[in-house]
């Protein structure tokens, strides 16, 4: 129950490709999210997986069913929007009620699918309220109940929490982690924003332009991503790249040694280094003036500008004693560097 | 300035009076025309109901409820309120069903979308009097659609509803919806084009049919678009005149009068003001009489809500 596949998913909109070639295996009961800058094709995807579209060519598969066909009501799906899409004349309850009462369930079936759905999200006081009435947050959870109470094979989420401000999301993340345990369902989410995917994800699946970059465990991306896209997008601040080549086992970049002891053919490539993981060092490989610094209490971020050329972003930890104007070097530890050849793909190390 | 007060209170009021000054000079002429022209006119015109002026006003003539007397009494505006309910009921029905119709199709993305909703809305740009004219002549059964359709082979194809005292109004309804509908889709459009398309969305996941969607989140949710709709369509039933001036003369007879043109008529050309006062201050009881209790539900219920 709530195994899908996709085979070879492409779609077109007149000239404009916006999928092209998505294979993808989505295991039962796993939280599987779709991370990707805007007009990545994410949301169309999980648009073709709901059944609101159909798929140019390529075809999508439930639990071993071809469904590419079907239409969404047939494909025991339930959605939950951004914009909440509550039915706004009606209350709590008629919205949790609404589509089952159009399969002629009983309605005694019906009162039990709604009174555990809105124990389990604590809406249970609010379902005689309009949407209107309520906050931010509690439409959400009346969105989250109206799916559960389908009992899909599986969960569409689409941005659910972008509505919502920080502080809210932050424990809605934790709630719909904690659903996602409960009920052990097939969680499809989409979202741009790349910690909700690194907090939530069993998987996580990262798109640009219509294709898939990669596909893996949050930490895996973190610690192994599979190209220049990958690395640049996971991790905030994003990874310091510096492109150069590989000469005889060793890196240059802008007449720096920047890395070594590398046994790997020369060639170009890109090296690069996560903020947090450089250190400070005097006559590190990388030096420069502090252009900025930017104090969050619990780390300090510096804005590098380096002495031969570009630019660089590190992450101390604390309340680091330096100030803008201040002459910096670090070096790059050898267990934490990651390396890309010359079309951007990793290398391993 | 120190804004603690000493105690000049009485000092304080031109104060408010003068916020937002060139504001209130601006609106002095708009607000003129309302109380003189709108509210000034109408009272003007209630009390002259109760008069006996012929061709001049002559408000010393009080006879009291005279005038609404013989205004009851006489066939000609009996007949008028009949069409006036029948071309109201039907104008009402027809133009929200078929423009609801026509603005759900168009809302659907189809291709052309810009050429059918210029097709629909050119009528609108017509006036009543040319709208009349032409259905006169398209319904006049020996050049107009009868004749086409007889023409073509069906000869036994009658089609002649201005001739008959009985079916005349409908030959007029046809000719309002035709100018009018147009726009009463446009303005159901923009409403459906407000909807989120995820409700949409919602709707489909959840196996709703189309239809159910429109009927019970659809329509309810554009509660406001159709108020405004529901004004626009009672307004043009009031005031239709020139499209029966137009189209039938009133006739034949007397069958297709109107209240409005009953006004005119008594106020214009039979030289009976104080007739034509009544029946408009009837039109304008009649008005009252549904925008009042609206009036209450949607304001004055609101503070109960709270």
């Amino acid at each position: 129950m709530g195994q899908i596949t996709l085979k070879d998913i492409r779609k077109s909109f007149g000239p404009v490709d916006v999928l092209k070639g998505i294979d993808l295996e989505i295991e039962q009961g796993e939280f599987l999210v779709f991370v990707g800058p805007s007009g990545c094709g994410k949301s169309t995807l999980l648009r073709m997986i709901a059944g609101l579209d159909k798929p140019t060519s390529g075809t999508v598969e439930i639990n071993d069913v071809d469904v590419t066909q079907v239409s969404a009501a047939d494909r025991g799906l339930a959605m939950v929007f951004q914009s909440y899409a509550l039915y706004p004349h009606m209350t709590v309850r008629q919205n949790l009620a609404f589509g089952l009462q159009n399969t002629k369930m009983p309605k005694a079936e019906i009162d039990r699918r709604i009174a555990d759905a809105s124990t389990m999200l604590e809406i249970d006081g609010l379902l005689s309220r309009r949407p209107g009435q309520l906050s931010g947050g509690q439409r959400q959870r009346v969105a989250i109940g109206r799916a559960i109470v389908r009992d899909p094979t599986a969960f569409l989420l689409d941005e659910p929490l972008s509505n919502l401000d920080a502080e809210l999301r932050v424990s809605m993340r934790a709630e719909l982690s904690a659903l996602h345990d409960r009920i052990k369902t097939t969680m499809i989410y989409v979202t741009h924003d790349q910690v909700e995917a690194m907090t939530m994800a069993d998987r996580i699946v990262v798109l640009r332009g219509g294709h898939i970059e990669q596909v893996a465990t949050p930490l895996d991306l973190f610690n192994k991503p599979a190209n220049l896209f990958v690395a640049g997008f996971i991790g905030a601040p994003a990874m310091n790249l510096f492109s150069g080549s590989l000469e005889n086992g060793q890196f240059l970049c802008d007449g720096r040694v920047l890395g070594t002891a590398l046994r790997l053919q020369d060639g170009p490539g890109t090296l690069g280094i996560r903020p947090q993981h450089l250190i400070l060092a005097d006559g590190g490989a990388l030096s420069g003036k502090i252009a900025l610094v930017e104090s969050l209490g619990i780390e300090t971020v510096l804005h590098v500008d380096l002495s031969e050329g570009g630019n660089l972003i590190a992450v101390l930890p604390g309340q680091a004693a330096v100030k803008a104007g201040d002459q910096v070097a670090f070096d790059i530890p050898r267990d934490k560097r990651h390396l890309f050849d010359g079309q951007g793909q990793r290398v391993p190390v | 300035m120190s804004l603690a007060n000493s105690g000049q209170g009485t000092a304080r009021r031109p104060n408010k009076l003068l916020r937002n000054l060139p504001a209130k000079i601006a609106s002095i002429p708009m607000v003129l025309t309302a109380l003189v022209v709108f509210v000034g006119c109408t009272l003007w015109t209630i009390y002259h109901s109760f008069t006996g002026s012929r061709l001049l006003p002559a408000p010393e003539k009080w006879v009291g409820l005279d005038q609404y007397e013989r205004l009851w009494g006489t066939r000609r505006w009996l007949v008028s309120i009949e069409n006036l309910a029948l071309y109201g009921a039907g104008s009402l029905i027809f133009s929200l069903v078929i423009g609801f119709t026509l603005a759900a199709l168009l809302d659907r993305k189809i291709r052309g979308e810009a050429v059918f909703r210029t097709i629909f809305l050119y009528p609108f740009a017509l006036s009543f009097i040319v709208t009349g004219l032409a259905w006169q002549w398209i319904l006049n059964p020996d050049f107009g659609l009868q004749s086409v359709v007889q023409g073509w082979g069906w000869a036994g194809f009658e089609f002649n509803p201005l001739n008959d005292r009985n079916t005349v109004m409908y030959g007029v309804l046809i000719a309002g919806l035709w100018q009018g509908t147009g726009f009463i889709m446009i303005v159901l459009l923009a409403g459906l084009r407000g909807i989120d398309e995820d409700i949409w969305k919602a709707t489909r996941i959840e196996g709703i049919p189309a239809w159910k969607t429109y009927i019970v989140v659809i329509i309810p949710m554009m509660r406001a678009t159709f108020v405004t709709v529901l004004v626009l369509i009672a307004s043009g039933i009031i005031k239709v005149y020139d499209l029966i001036v137009a189209q039938t003369s009133g006739g034949p007879g007397i069958a297709s009068e109107v209240p409005a043109k009953y006004v005119i008529e008594r106020m214009f050309q039979s030289q009976n003001l104080g007739q034509g006062f009544a029946a408009s201050t009837m039109m304008l009881l009649s008005v009252l009489i549904v925008l009042i209790p609206w009036a209450y539900l949607e304001f004055g219920g609101k503070k109960k809500h709270d």
